[in-house]
Protein backbone atom coordinates (compact mmCIF):
# COMPACT_ATOMS: atom_id res chain seq x y z
CA UNK A 1 0.00 0.00 0.00
CA UNK A 2 2.77 2.43 0.95
CA UNK A 3 4.61 1.57 -2.29
CA UNK A 4 1.46 2.37 -4.24
CA UNK A 5 1.13 5.66 -2.40
CA UNK A 6 4.74 6.52 -3.12
CA UNK A 7 3.91 6.22 -6.81
CA UNK A 8 0.58 8.04 -6.54
CA UNK A 9 1.40 10.75 -9.08
CA UNK A 10 2.92 8.23 -11.48
CA UNK A 11 -0.27 6.18 -11.24
CA UNK A 12 -2.32 9.36 -11.75
CA UNK A 13 -0.22 10.17 -14.83
CA UNK A 14 -0.75 6.70 -16.29
CA UNK A 15 -4.49 6.85 -15.54
CA UNK A 16 -4.74 10.24 -17.25
CA UNK A 17 -2.74 9.04 -20.25
CA UNK A 18 -5.00 5.99 -20.61
CA UNK A 19 -8.08 8.23 -20.50
CA UNK A 20 -6.53 10.63 -23.00
CA UNK A 21 -5.60 7.85 -25.44
CA UNK A 22 -9.08 6.33 -25.10
CA UNK A 23 -10.81 9.68 -25.68
CA UNK A 24 -8.91 10.32 -28.92
CA UNK A 25 -8.51 6.80 -30.32
CA UNK A 26 -12.19 5.99 -29.78
CA UNK A 27 -13.12 9.10 -31.75
CA UNK A 28 -15.24 10.41 -28.88
CA UNK A 29 -13.39 13.70 -28.43
CA UNK A 30 -12.67 15.00 -31.94
CA UNK A 31 -9.45 16.99 -31.82
CA UNK A 32 -7.98 18.54 -28.65
CA UNK A 33 -8.00 22.12 -30.02
CA UNK A 34 -11.70 22.73 -30.46
CA UNK A 35 -14.41 25.13 -29.28
CA UNK A 36 -13.11 27.40 -26.45
CA UNK A 37 -9.75 25.65 -26.60
CA UNK A 38 -9.22 27.07 -30.10
CA UNK A 39 -9.55 30.61 -28.83
CA UNK A 40 -7.14 30.08 -25.94
CA UNK A 41 -4.62 28.42 -28.23
CA UNK A 42 -4.89 30.58 -31.37
CA UNK A 43 -2.19 33.02 -30.20
CA UNK A 44 0.56 30.42 -30.69
CA UNK A 45 0.18 29.94 -34.45
CA UNK A 46 -0.46 33.69 -34.76
CA UNK A 47 2.75 34.67 -32.94
CA UNK A 48 5.13 31.84 -33.72
CA UNK A 49 4.12 30.73 -37.22
CA UNK A 50 2.47 33.74 -38.87
CA UNK A 51 4.34 36.37 -36.77
CA UNK A 52 1.11 38.34 -36.69
CA UNK A 53 -0.22 39.29 -33.24
CA UNK A 54 -3.31 40.81 -34.88
CA UNK A 55 -4.63 37.24 -35.50
CA UNK A 56 -5.60 38.14 -39.10
CA UNK A 57 -3.14 35.71 -40.71
CA UNK A 58 -4.55 32.81 -38.69
CA UNK A 59 -8.08 33.92 -39.54
CA UNK A 60 -7.12 33.79 -43.23
CA UNK A 61 -5.46 30.40 -42.96
CA UNK A 62 -7.98 28.61 -40.78
CA UNK A 63 -11.24 30.33 -41.38
CA UNK A 64 -11.40 32.25 -44.63
CA UNK A 65 -10.57 35.58 -43.05
CA UNK A 66 -13.24 35.63 -40.33
CA UNK A 67 -13.30 33.66 -37.10
CA UNK A 68 -16.49 31.66 -36.50
CA UNK A 69 -18.93 33.00 -33.87
CA UNK A 70 -18.22 30.22 -31.35
CA UNK A 71 -14.66 31.49 -30.91
CA UNK A 72 -15.77 34.78 -29.31
CA UNK A 73 -13.00 36.42 -31.35
CA UNK A 74 -14.69 39.50 -32.76
CA UNK A 75 -13.76 42.54 -34.80
CA UNK A 76 -13.68 45.52 -32.45
CA UNK A 77 -16.35 47.90 -33.70
CA UNK A 78 -14.21 51.04 -33.84
CA UNK A 79 -10.90 49.61 -35.07
CA UNK A 80 -12.00 46.52 -37.03
CA UNK A 81 -9.15 44.61 -35.36
CA UNK A 82 -9.58 41.16 -33.81
CA UNK A 83 -10.25 41.00 -30.08
CA UNK A 84 -10.18 37.60 -28.38
CA UNK A 85 -12.35 37.08 -25.29
CA UNK A 86 -9.92 34.37 -24.18
CA UNK A 87 -6.65 35.75 -22.84
CA UNK A 88 -3.08 34.75 -23.63
CA UNK A 89 -1.95 32.92 -20.48
CA UNK A 90 -2.85 29.42 -21.56
CA UNK A 91 -1.06 29.86 -24.90
CA UNK A 92 2.11 30.96 -23.11
CA UNK A 93 1.90 27.92 -20.85
CA UNK A 94 1.48 25.62 -23.87
CA UNK A 95 4.38 27.29 -25.73
CA UNK A 96 7.12 24.80 -24.69
CA UNK A 97 4.94 21.91 -25.87
CA UNK A 98 4.17 23.84 -29.07
CA UNK A 99 7.89 24.29 -29.76
CA UNK A 100 8.46 20.52 -29.61
CA UNK A 101 5.42 19.91 -31.81
CA UNK A 102 6.64 22.50 -34.33
CA UNK A 103 10.06 20.86 -34.61
CA UNK A 104 8.49 17.40 -34.95
CA UNK A 105 6.06 18.71 -37.57
CA UNK A 106 8.96 19.80 -39.78
CA UNK A 107 10.75 16.54 -39.05
CA UNK A 108 7.78 14.45 -40.24
CA UNK A 109 6.82 16.95 -42.99
CA UNK A 110 3.31 17.57 -41.68
CA UNK A 111 1.76 20.91 -42.54
CA UNK A 112 3.28 23.50 -40.16
CA UNK A 113 0.07 25.50 -39.72
CA UNK A 114 -0.34 25.11 -35.96
CA UNK A 115 -3.30 22.76 -36.13
CA UNK A 116 -2.03 19.46 -37.53
CA UNK A 117 -1.49 16.26 -35.58
CA UNK A 118 1.47 17.10 -33.33
CA UNK A 119 0.22 20.57 -32.45
CA UNK A 120 -3.13 19.11 -31.46
CA UNK A 121 -1.69 16.55 -29.09
CA UNK A 122 1.05 18.81 -27.78
CA UNK A 123 -1.72 21.13 -26.59
CA UNK A 124 -3.77 18.20 -25.28
CA UNK A 125 -0.85 16.72 -23.38
CA UNK A 126 0.09 20.17 -22.05
CA UNK A 127 -3.26 20.36 -20.25
CA UNK A 128 -2.82 16.85 -18.92
CA UNK A 129 0.70 17.67 -17.69
CA UNK A 130 -0.45 20.82 -15.92
CA UNK A 131 -3.15 18.88 -14.06
CA UNK A 132 -0.41 16.54 -12.82
CA UNK A 133 1.74 19.51 -11.82
CA UNK A 134 -1.26 20.90 -9.95
CA UNK A 135 -1.78 17.59 -8.18
CA UNK A 136 1.89 17.58 -7.17
CA UNK A 137 1.49 21.00 -5.56
CA UNK A 138 -1.78 19.98 -3.87
CA UNK A 139 -0.12 16.87 -2.47
CA UNK A 140 2.92 18.82 -1.27
CA UNK A 141 0.67 21.31 0.49
CA UNK A 142 -1.53 18.68 2.10
CA UNK A 143 1.33 16.48 3.31
CA UNK A 144 2.74 19.51 5.08
CA UNK A 145 -0.36 19.69 7.29
CA UNK A 146 -2.19 16.34 7.42
CA UNK A 147 -1.03 12.73 7.58
CA UNK A 148 0.21 11.20 4.34
CA UNK A 149 -2.72 8.81 4.04
CA UNK A 150 -5.34 11.56 4.20
CA UNK A 151 -3.33 13.76 1.82
CA UNK A 152 -2.92 11.00 -0.75
CA UNK A 153 -6.56 9.94 -0.45
CA UNK A 154 -7.63 13.54 -1.03
CA UNK A 155 -5.42 13.84 -4.13
CA UNK A 156 -6.73 10.56 -5.57
CA UNK A 157 -10.34 11.47 -4.76
CA UNK A 158 -9.93 14.92 -6.25
CA UNK A 159 -8.80 13.41 -9.55
CA UNK A 160 -11.22 10.49 -9.75
CA UNK A 161 -14.20 11.80 -7.82
CA UNK A 162 -14.64 15.16 -9.55
CA UNK A 163 -14.57 16.44 -13.12
CA UNK A 164 -10.81 17.00 -12.82
CA UNK A 165 -10.06 13.74 -14.65
CA UNK A 166 -12.28 14.87 -17.52
CA UNK A 167 -10.36 18.17 -17.76
CA UNK A 168 -7.06 16.26 -17.74
CA UNK A 169 -8.11 14.11 -20.67
CA UNK A 170 -11.18 14.81 -22.81
CA UNK A 171 -11.18 18.60 -22.50
CA UNK A 172 -7.56 19.15 -21.49
CA UNK A 173 -7.04 22.25 -23.65
CA UNK A 174 -9.80 24.19 -21.89
CA UNK A 175 -8.38 26.76 -19.49
CA UNK A 176 -9.35 24.84 -16.35
CA UNK A 177 -6.34 22.51 -16.34
CA UNK A 178 -4.06 25.53 -16.45
CA UNK A 179 -5.93 27.51 -13.80
CA UNK A 180 -6.00 24.42 -11.56
CA UNK A 181 -2.20 24.07 -11.76
CA UNK A 182 -1.57 27.76 -11.13
CA UNK A 183 -4.05 27.94 -8.24
CA UNK A 184 -2.49 24.85 -6.63
CA UNK A 185 1.04 26.21 -7.08
CA UNK A 186 0.10 29.63 -5.73
CA UNK A 187 -1.58 28.26 -2.61
CA UNK A 188 1.33 25.91 -1.93
CA UNK A 189 3.99 28.60 -2.47
CA UNK A 190 2.13 31.11 -0.30
CA UNK A 191 1.61 28.48 2.38
CA UNK A 192 5.34 27.73 2.30
CA UNK A 193 6.19 31.41 2.84
CA UNK A 194 8.20 32.09 5.98
CA UNK A 195 10.42 34.87 7.28
CA UNK A 196 13.32 33.00 5.65
CA UNK A 197 11.73 33.30 2.19
CA UNK A 198 13.66 35.28 -0.39
CA UNK A 199 12.87 37.91 -3.00
CA UNK A 200 12.90 35.09 -5.55
CA UNK A 201 10.03 33.41 -3.66
CA UNK A 202 8.10 36.68 -3.82
CA UNK A 203 8.75 36.91 -7.57
CA UNK A 204 7.52 33.33 -8.07
CA UNK A 205 4.34 34.15 -6.17
CA UNK A 206 3.88 37.24 -8.33
CA UNK A 207 4.42 35.30 -11.55
CA UNK A 208 1.90 32.66 -10.50
CA UNK A 209 -0.59 35.40 -9.64
CA UNK A 210 0.06 37.15 -12.95
CA UNK A 211 -0.43 33.96 -14.92
CA UNK A 212 -3.67 33.23 -13.09
CA UNK A 213 -4.91 36.59 -14.39
CA UNK A 214 -3.53 35.84 -17.85
CA UNK A 215 -5.32 32.48 -18.09
CA UNK A 216 -8.69 33.76 -16.90
CA UNK A 217 -9.15 37.33 -15.74
CA UNK A 218 -11.72 36.49 -13.05
CA UNK A 219 -9.04 34.31 -11.44
CA UNK A 220 -7.50 37.53 -10.13
CA UNK A 221 -9.62 37.16 -7.02
CA UNK A 222 -7.56 34.10 -6.00
CA UNK A 223 -4.16 35.83 -5.64
CA UNK A 224 -5.90 38.90 -4.24
CA UNK A 225 -7.60 36.97 -1.43
CA UNK A 226 -4.61 34.72 -0.68
CA UNK A 227 -2.16 37.64 -0.91
CA UNK A 228 -4.15 39.81 1.49
CA UNK A 229 -4.38 36.87 3.91
CA UNK A 230 -0.64 36.26 3.81
CA UNK A 231 0.17 39.94 4.17
CA UNK A 232 -2.14 40.25 7.18
CA UNK A 233 -0.78 37.15 8.89
CA UNK A 234 2.91 37.39 8.04
CA UNK A 235 4.78 40.70 8.41
CA UNK A 236 7.69 39.39 6.32
CA UNK A 237 5.38 39.02 3.33
CA UNK A 238 4.07 42.54 3.84
CA UNK A 239 7.57 43.76 2.94
CA UNK A 240 7.82 41.40 -0.05
CA UNK A 241 4.30 41.97 -1.39
CA UNK A 242 5.31 44.91 -3.65
CA UNK A 243 7.80 42.59 -5.38
CA UNK A 244 5.05 40.02 -5.99
CA UNK A 245 2.71 42.76 -7.19
CA UNK A 246 5.32 44.11 -9.61
CA UNK A 247 5.99 40.62 -11.01
CA UNK A 248 2.26 40.03 -11.46
CA UNK A 249 1.84 43.38 -13.16
CA UNK A 250 4.75 42.63 -15.50
CA UNK A 251 2.96 39.41 -16.50
CA UNK A 252 -0.23 41.29 -17.24
CA UNK A 253 1.39 43.96 -19.45
CA UNK A 254 1.48 41.94 -22.72
CA UNK A 255 -2.22 41.18 -22.40
CA UNK A 256 -3.06 44.81 -21.72
CA UNK A 257 -0.90 45.86 -24.66
CA UNK A 258 -2.76 43.45 -26.95
CA UNK A 259 -6.11 44.82 -25.82
CA UNK A 260 -4.88 48.35 -26.38
CA UNK A 261 -3.41 47.58 -29.79
CA UNK A 262 -6.68 45.99 -30.90
CA UNK A 263 -9.21 48.35 -29.38
CA UNK A 264 -7.48 51.44 -28.03
CA UNK A 265 -8.58 50.42 -24.52
CA UNK A 266 -6.58 48.71 -21.78
CA UNK A 267 -9.38 46.52 -20.40
CA UNK A 268 -12.19 45.24 -22.60
CA UNK A 269 -14.64 42.39 -23.00
CA UNK A 270 -15.30 41.00 -26.44
CA UNK A 271 -18.37 39.06 -25.35
CA UNK A 272 -20.49 41.90 -26.71
CA UNK A 273 -24.05 41.82 -25.42
CA UNK A 274 -23.42 38.56 -23.58
CA UNK A 275 -22.73 39.25 -19.93
CA UNK A 276 -23.83 38.91 -16.34
CA UNK A 277 -27.35 38.77 -14.93
CA UNK A 278 -26.34 40.13 -11.52
CA UNK A 279 -29.90 40.39 -10.17
CA UNK A 280 -30.90 36.82 -10.97
CA UNK A 281 -27.96 34.51 -10.20
CA UNK A 282 -28.59 30.76 -10.51
CA UNK A 283 -26.91 29.88 -7.22
CA UNK A 284 -28.89 26.67 -6.67
CA UNK A 285 -28.37 25.78 -10.31
CA UNK A 286 -24.58 25.94 -10.19
CA UNK A 287 -24.29 24.24 -6.79
CA UNK A 288 -27.07 21.68 -6.56
CA UNK A 289 -28.97 21.12 -9.81
CA UNK A 290 -28.74 18.05 -12.06
CA UNK A 291 -27.96 20.48 -14.89
CA UNK A 292 -24.48 21.39 -13.69
CA UNK A 293 -24.54 21.52 -9.88
CA UNK A 294 -21.06 21.24 -8.36
CA UNK A 295 -22.24 19.12 -5.44
CA UNK A 296 -24.63 17.08 -7.58
CA UNK A 297 -21.93 15.95 -10.02
CA UNK A 298 -19.07 15.84 -7.50
CA UNK A 299 -20.67 14.91 -4.14
CA UNK A 300 -17.20 14.54 -2.62
CA UNK A 301 -17.03 18.32 -2.67
CA UNK A 302 -19.69 18.30 0.08
CA UNK A 303 -17.11 16.53 2.27
CA UNK A 304 -14.53 19.09 1.13
CA UNK A 305 -16.77 21.98 2.19
CA UNK A 306 -17.56 20.28 5.52
CA UNK A 307 -13.87 19.59 6.04
CA UNK A 308 -13.09 23.31 5.86
CA UNK A 309 -14.51 23.45 9.40
CA UNK A 310 -11.84 20.99 10.57
CA UNK A 311 -8.79 22.42 8.84
CA UNK A 312 -5.57 21.78 10.75
CA UNK A 313 -4.17 24.85 12.50
CA UNK A 314 -1.53 25.50 9.83
CA UNK A 315 -4.15 25.72 7.08
CA UNK A 316 -6.84 27.51 9.07
CA UNK A 317 -5.42 30.92 8.20
CA UNK A 318 -6.51 30.35 4.58
CA UNK A 319 -10.13 29.66 5.50
CA UNK A 320 -11.50 33.23 5.12
CA UNK A 321 -9.76 33.61 1.74
CA UNK A 322 -11.07 30.24 0.53
CA UNK A 323 -14.62 31.09 1.59
CA UNK A 324 -14.49 34.58 0.06
CA UNK A 325 -13.13 33.27 -3.27
CA UNK A 326 -15.66 30.43 -3.34
CA UNK A 327 -18.54 32.81 -2.59
CA UNK A 328 -17.51 35.44 -5.14
CA UNK A 329 -16.76 32.90 -7.84
CA UNK A 330 -20.05 31.09 -7.22
CA UNK A 331 -21.89 34.40 -7.62
CA UNK A 332 -19.94 35.24 -10.78
CA UNK A 333 -20.54 31.82 -12.33
CA UNK A 334 -24.19 31.82 -11.31
CA UNK A 335 -24.67 35.30 -12.80
CA UNK A 336 -23.13 34.53 -16.20
CA UNK A 337 -25.77 34.53 -18.93
CA UNK A 338 -24.90 30.89 -19.71
CA UNK A 339 -24.48 29.78 -16.10
CA UNK A 340 -23.98 26.15 -17.22
CA UNK A 341 -20.87 27.26 -19.18
CA UNK A 342 -22.11 25.36 -22.23
CA UNK A 343 -21.05 21.77 -22.70
CA UNK A 344 -19.10 20.42 -19.77
CA UNK A 345 -18.92 17.43 -17.45
CA UNK A 346 -19.93 18.73 -14.03
CA UNK A 347 -19.58 22.47 -13.63
CA UNK A 348 -16.27 23.38 -15.22
CA UNK A 349 -16.22 26.82 -13.65
CA UNK A 350 -15.31 25.32 -10.27
CA UNK A 351 -12.37 23.20 -11.49
CA UNK A 352 -10.11 26.24 -11.08
CA UNK A 353 -10.97 26.31 -7.36
CA UNK A 354 -10.46 22.61 -6.58
CA UNK A 355 -6.99 23.28 -5.06
CA UNK A 356 -8.66 25.61 -2.54
CA UNK A 357 -11.16 22.89 -1.60
CA UNK A 358 -8.58 20.09 -1.42
CA UNK A 359 -7.49 21.03 2.14
CA UNK A 360 -11.11 20.59 3.26
CA UNK A 361 -11.27 17.16 1.65
CA UNK A 362 -8.00 16.10 3.28
CA UNK A 363 -9.15 17.48 6.65
CA UNK A 364 -12.40 15.52 6.38
CA UNK A 365 -10.48 12.34 5.58
CA UNK A 366 -7.99 12.97 8.39
CA UNK A 367 -10.84 13.34 10.89
CA UNK A 368 -12.09 9.80 10.33
CA UNK A 369 -10.66 7.63 13.14
CA UNK A 370 -8.21 4.97 11.97
CA UNK A 371 -9.02 1.26 12.12
CA UNK A 372 -12.72 1.67 12.80
CA UNK A 373 -15.82 0.50 10.94
CA UNK A 374 -16.53 4.16 10.21
CA UNK A 375 -13.26 4.36 8.32
CA UNK A 376 -14.07 1.28 6.25
CA UNK A 377 -17.54 2.61 5.51
CA UNK A 378 -16.18 6.05 4.57
CA UNK A 379 -13.53 4.50 2.31
CA UNK A 380 -16.21 2.43 0.61
CA UNK A 381 -18.41 5.47 0.04
CA UNK A 382 -15.48 7.50 -1.37
CA UNK A 383 -14.48 4.70 -3.75
CA UNK A 384 -18.10 4.30 -4.90
CA UNK A 385 -18.45 8.05 -5.49
CA UNK A 386 -15.23 8.03 -7.52
CA UNK A 387 -16.48 5.07 -9.54
CA UNK A 388 -19.82 6.84 -10.11
CA UNK A 389 -18.05 10.00 -11.24
CA UNK A 390 -15.87 8.11 -13.72
CA UNK A 391 -18.88 6.13 -14.99
CA UNK A 392 -20.96 9.28 -15.51
CA UNK A 393 -18.00 10.92 -17.23
CA UNK A 394 -17.87 7.98 -19.65
CA UNK A 395 -21.63 8.37 -20.20
CA UNK A 396 -20.91 11.99 -21.10
CA UNK A 397 -18.07 11.01 -23.43
CA UNK A 398 -20.28 8.48 -25.21
CA UNK A 399 -23.20 10.84 -25.60
CA UNK A 400 -25.47 8.98 -23.16
CA UNK A 401 -25.48 11.91 -20.72
CA UNK A 402 -26.39 15.18 -22.47
CA UNK A 403 -23.69 17.85 -22.58
CA UNK A 404 -25.96 20.40 -20.85
CA UNK A 405 -29.51 20.99 -19.65
CA UNK A 406 -29.80 17.61 -17.89
CA UNK A 407 -33.12 17.38 -16.03
CA UNK A 408 -33.78 15.30 -12.91
CA UNK A 409 -36.07 12.98 -14.90
CA UNK A 410 -33.38 12.54 -17.55
CA UNK A 411 -30.78 11.85 -14.90
CA UNK A 412 -32.95 9.20 -13.23
CA UNK A 413 -33.63 7.53 -16.57
CA UNK A 414 -29.96 7.52 -17.52
CA UNK A 415 -28.59 6.60 -14.07
CA UNK A 416 -26.04 3.78 -14.53
CA UNK A 417 -27.19 3.26 -18.12
CA UNK A 418 -24.40 1.81 -20.25
CA UNK A 419 -23.41 3.15 -23.63
CA UNK B 1 24.98 6.09 -10.58
CA UNK B 2 25.53 3.31 -13.12
CA UNK B 3 21.79 2.57 -13.16
CA UNK B 4 21.04 6.24 -13.75
CA UNK B 5 23.53 6.44 -16.60
CA UNK B 6 22.08 3.29 -18.16
CA UNK B 7 18.62 4.82 -17.86
CA UNK B 8 19.79 7.96 -19.64
CA UNK B 9 21.37 5.89 -22.43
CA UNK B 10 18.14 3.89 -22.86
CA UNK B 11 16.09 7.11 -22.90
CA UNK B 12 18.42 8.68 -25.48
CA UNK B 13 18.22 5.56 -27.66
CA UNK B 14 14.43 5.59 -27.38
CA UNK B 15 14.33 9.23 -28.51
CA UNK B 16 16.63 8.50 -31.47
CA UNK B 17 14.53 5.46 -32.45
CA UNK B 18 11.31 7.49 -32.17
CA UNK B 19 12.78 10.27 -34.33
CA UNK B 20 13.97 7.77 -36.93
CA UNK B 21 10.47 6.29 -37.05
CA UNK B 22 8.75 9.68 -37.24
CA UNK B 23 10.91 10.82 -40.14
CA UNK B 24 8.76 8.89 -42.63
CA UNK B 25 6.07 6.92 -40.77
CA UNK B 26 3.79 4.57 -42.76
CA UNK B 27 0.60 6.25 -41.49
CA UNK B 28 1.58 9.60 -42.95
CA UNK B 29 0.00 8.86 -46.33
CA UNK B 30 -3.44 8.76 -44.70
CA UNK B 31 -2.97 11.99 -42.70
CA UNK B 32 -5.10 14.93 -43.76
CA UNK B 33 -5.99 18.30 -42.32
CA UNK B 34 -8.66 20.79 -43.27
CA UNK B 35 -10.65 18.30 -45.34
CA UNK B 36 -14.28 17.25 -44.96
CA UNK B 37 -15.65 13.77 -45.71
CA UNK B 38 -15.78 12.31 -49.19
CA UNK B 39 -19.05 12.97 -51.02
CA UNK B 40 -20.46 11.74 -54.30
CA UNK B 41 -23.74 13.35 -55.34
CA UNK B 42 -25.45 11.87 -58.40
CA UNK B 43 -23.79 12.87 -61.64
CA UNK B 44 -20.71 14.32 -59.95
CA UNK B 45 -17.22 12.93 -59.46
CA UNK B 46 -16.23 11.84 -55.95
CA UNK B 47 -14.83 14.80 -54.01
CA UNK B 48 -14.26 16.27 -50.59
CA UNK B 49 -14.52 19.86 -49.53
CA UNK B 50 -11.49 21.64 -48.18
CA UNK B 51 -11.43 24.44 -45.66
CA UNK B 52 -9.41 27.56 -46.53
CA UNK B 53 -6.27 25.49 -46.00
CA UNK B 54 -6.07 21.73 -46.40
CA UNK B 55 -3.24 19.28 -46.60
CA UNK B 56 -2.87 15.64 -47.56
CA UNK B 57 -0.16 13.30 -48.78
CA UNK B 58 0.54 11.49 -52.04
CA UNK B 59 3.04 8.76 -52.82
CA UNK B 60 6.41 10.30 -53.68
CA UNK B 61 6.51 8.22 -56.88
CA UNK B 62 3.16 9.53 -58.13
CA UNK B 63 4.96 11.48 -60.90
CA UNK B 64 2.64 13.86 -62.73
CA UNK B 65 -1.08 13.97 -61.98
CA UNK B 66 -4.13 16.17 -62.32
CA UNK B 67 -6.01 17.41 -59.28
CA UNK B 68 -9.68 18.18 -60.10
CA UNK B 69 -10.98 21.24 -58.21
CA UNK B 70 -14.15 23.29 -58.25
CA UNK B 71 -16.21 25.48 -55.98
CA UNK B 72 -19.69 26.94 -55.83
CA UNK B 73 -20.80 30.20 -57.41
CA UNK B 74 -24.19 31.57 -56.53
CA UNK B 75 -25.88 34.94 -56.49
CA UNK B 76 -24.79 35.73 -52.92
CA UNK B 77 -21.29 34.35 -53.16
CA UNK B 78 -19.65 34.59 -56.57
CA UNK B 79 -16.22 35.98 -55.82
CA UNK B 80 -13.46 34.39 -57.93
CA UNK B 81 -11.28 32.08 -55.88
CA UNK B 82 -7.54 31.61 -56.28
CA UNK B 83 -6.44 28.09 -55.46
CA UNK B 84 -2.78 27.59 -54.62
CA UNK B 85 -1.25 24.12 -54.51
CA UNK B 86 2.10 23.57 -52.78
CA UNK B 87 4.24 20.47 -52.73
CA UNK B 88 6.23 20.11 -49.50
CA UNK B 89 5.71 23.81 -48.86
CA UNK B 90 6.83 25.01 -52.32
CA UNK B 91 4.18 26.55 -54.57
CA UNK B 92 3.62 24.19 -57.52
CA UNK B 93 0.52 25.62 -59.21
CA UNK B 94 -2.04 28.41 -59.02
CA UNK B 95 -5.47 28.53 -60.56
CA UNK B 96 -8.30 31.07 -60.45
CA UNK B 97 -11.81 29.63 -60.34
CA UNK B 98 -14.36 31.97 -61.92
CA UNK B 99 -17.24 29.55 -62.44
CA UNK B 100 -18.55 26.30 -60.99
CA UNK B 101 -17.00 24.08 -63.67
CA UNK B 102 -14.44 21.47 -62.58
CA UNK B 103 -10.88 22.48 -63.45
CA UNK B 104 -7.75 20.35 -63.39
CA UNK B 105 -4.54 21.49 -61.77
CA UNK B 106 -1.55 19.64 -63.18
CA UNK B 107 1.08 18.80 -60.61
CA UNK B 108 4.48 17.38 -61.51
CA UNK B 109 6.13 15.99 -58.40
CA UNK B 110 9.90 16.30 -58.13
CA UNK B 111 11.82 13.00 -58.31
CA UNK B 112 11.35 10.90 -55.15
CA UNK B 113 13.64 11.97 -52.34
CA UNK B 114 14.30 10.41 -48.98
CA UNK B 115 10.62 10.15 -48.03
CA UNK B 116 7.93 7.81 -49.33
CA UNK B 117 5.29 10.55 -49.48
CA UNK B 118 5.00 14.22 -50.39
CA UNK B 119 2.73 16.77 -48.77
CA UNK B 120 0.23 18.75 -50.80
CA UNK B 121 -1.19 21.95 -49.30
CA UNK B 122 -4.24 23.49 -50.94
CA UNK B 123 -5.09 27.10 -50.06
CA UNK B 124 -8.21 28.94 -51.16
CA UNK B 125 -8.07 32.74 -51.25
CA UNK B 126 -11.71 33.07 -50.12
CA UNK B 127 -14.25 30.74 -48.60
CA UNK B 128 -17.85 29.83 -49.24
CA UNK B 129 -20.65 29.23 -46.74
CA UNK B 130 -19.60 26.94 -43.89
CA UNK B 131 -15.91 27.87 -44.11
CA UNK B 132 -15.52 25.76 -47.26
CA UNK B 133 -12.82 26.34 -49.83
CA UNK B 134 -12.68 24.05 -52.85
CA UNK B 135 -14.07 20.66 -53.78
CA UNK B 136 -11.10 18.39 -54.39
CA UNK B 137 -11.61 15.34 -56.56
CA UNK B 138 -9.54 12.18 -56.73
CA UNK B 139 -6.06 12.43 -58.18
CA UNK B 140 -5.88 11.46 -61.86
CA UNK B 141 -2.47 10.11 -62.91
CA UNK B 142 -1.10 11.47 -66.19
CA UNK B 143 0.64 8.78 -68.16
Amino acid sequence: MSRLRARLLLIAALACLCGYVYAYTSGRAGTPIRSDAFSYYVYLPAWLIHHDPSLQAVADDCCGGTFPDYTAIVRWRFTQRWVNAHPIGEAIMIAPFFAVAHALTYWTNLSPDGFTLYYQHAAGLAGLSYILVGLWFVRTLLRRHVNGGAADAAVAALLAGTSLYHYATFDSVWSHAFSFALCAALLERMDAWSDRSSTRDAVVIGLLAGFLFLVRHTNVMIPAALGVTLALRDPSYRRAAPVSFAAALACAVPQLWLYHAASGRWIISSYGDLGFTWATPHIAGVLLSPRKGLFFWAPLMIAAMAGLAWLPSGLRRWLPAILVVFAIDTYLIASWWDWQFGASYGHRGFVDLYPLLAPGLAAAFARIPARTPVRAAAATVVVLLCALSIFQMLQYWHGVMPMSDVTWDQYRTLFLKRW
Amino acid sequence: MVTRRAGLVVAALAVVAALAYLRDPPWLVSQTSGLYRWEQPAGMPRYRWSGPHASFFVRAGAGTFDLPVSTTFDAHDDKPMMVTVSVDGVVAARLVLTDAEWKRVRIALPPPGSRKVRRLDIRASVTRTGNRGVRIGEIEPVS
